[in-house]
């Protein structure tokens, strides 16, 4: 995938993180998948459709879902994923790609985005879709996220 | 700054935690929560808070129509609309009824308390 498609993602995962107060993002590996499976515990799903089609997912370990939630909540207890905890992984998910898409209109792109949808569980495996995906792996403070896009351009 | 009555507008629960805990933290007291526009319009009227933060996109109501309510019922009524990428025209449509106020999201607790400081205070805020 070409990096002008993946590297607004990433900016905007640096961008919400910061203002959130979450901490730096360092990038590790990116790699290709064959098909859209994420495996870890918890992974936040967002359509994208426009001059971009396809869906985003950030897929984490439930250490890292829970560390998240609490920092986005002001230090607030989060020992379980419940209600409160999805509700804030999904602000999260949204502004990062709210971000991006901000960042792809500078492009000339259109790149209109859907509520987002958390699955989670554990020994996880979610095949979201057939489309060749590129996985990057982002290190934070708070623990290892993978931001999967799985875009047909 | 104490005594302050907010009320949060939004619909989703962590957006009030996060304005909730700022909000007590210094001093604020948050008198009502509401989940949409329609919740708002309503608890507004029975409980007069003196800052508003208003989420957007909203079910059942949106932000903006219930602001409008909200101003139609007291114009002097202090609103911080909260603001999402993408939101650029509802924003201006939000300036046109004469909110004065936006926070982009993301943003900090801190962030939101130092905005309603300045509404209290009376300074303009973008």
């Amino acid at each position: 995938m070409d990096a002008k498609y993946i590297n607004p993602f990433i900016n905007s995962v640096s961008g919400v993180f910061a203002s959130l107060g979450l901490g730096e993002i360092a990038t590790g590996n990116i790699f290709r998948k064959e098909t859209f499976i994420c495996r870890y515990n918890l992974t936040t799903i967002l359509g994208i459709s426009g001059s971009i089609n396809g869906n985003v997912a950030l897929s984490m370990p439930y250490d890292t879902a829970k560390k998240i939630a609490s920092a986005m909540m002001m230090g607030m207890d989060v020992t379980e994923i419940d209600e409160m905890s999805v509700s804030a992984l999904g602000e999260l998910t949204n502004m990062i790609c709210g971000q991006a898409a901000t960042e792809f209109s500078l492009q000339n792109l259109v790149a209109e985005i859907t509520p987002p949808t958390i699955i989670h569980g554990d020994n996880m495996k979610v095949i979201i879709s057939q489309v060749e995906t590129t996985a990057v792996e982002l290190s934070s403070l708070l623990g290892s996220i993978e931001l999967n896009l799985g875009l047909e351009i | 700054m104490k005594g302050v009555k907010l009320m949060i507008v939004d619909d989703s629960p962590a957006i009030h935690v996060i304005i909730e805990r700022a909000a007590i933290a210094n001093g604020y007291e948050v008198c009502a929560h509401a989940k949409n526009g329609d919740e708002a319009v309503k608890l507004y009227e029975s409980t007069r808070p003196d800052v508003i933060t208003m989420d957007i996109t909203m079910p059942v109501k949106d932000g903006l129509t219930a602001s409008k309510e909200i101003l139609a019922q007291n114009p002097c009524a202090k609103i911080l609309m909260l603001s999402a990428m993408g939101d650029e025209e509802i924003v201006k449509e939000a300036k046109d009824i004469g909110i004065t106020h936006f926070m982009k999201k993301p943003f900090k607790g801190e962030d939101i308390v130092n905005a309603i400081n300045n509404m209290i205070l009376g300074e303009t805020g973008e």
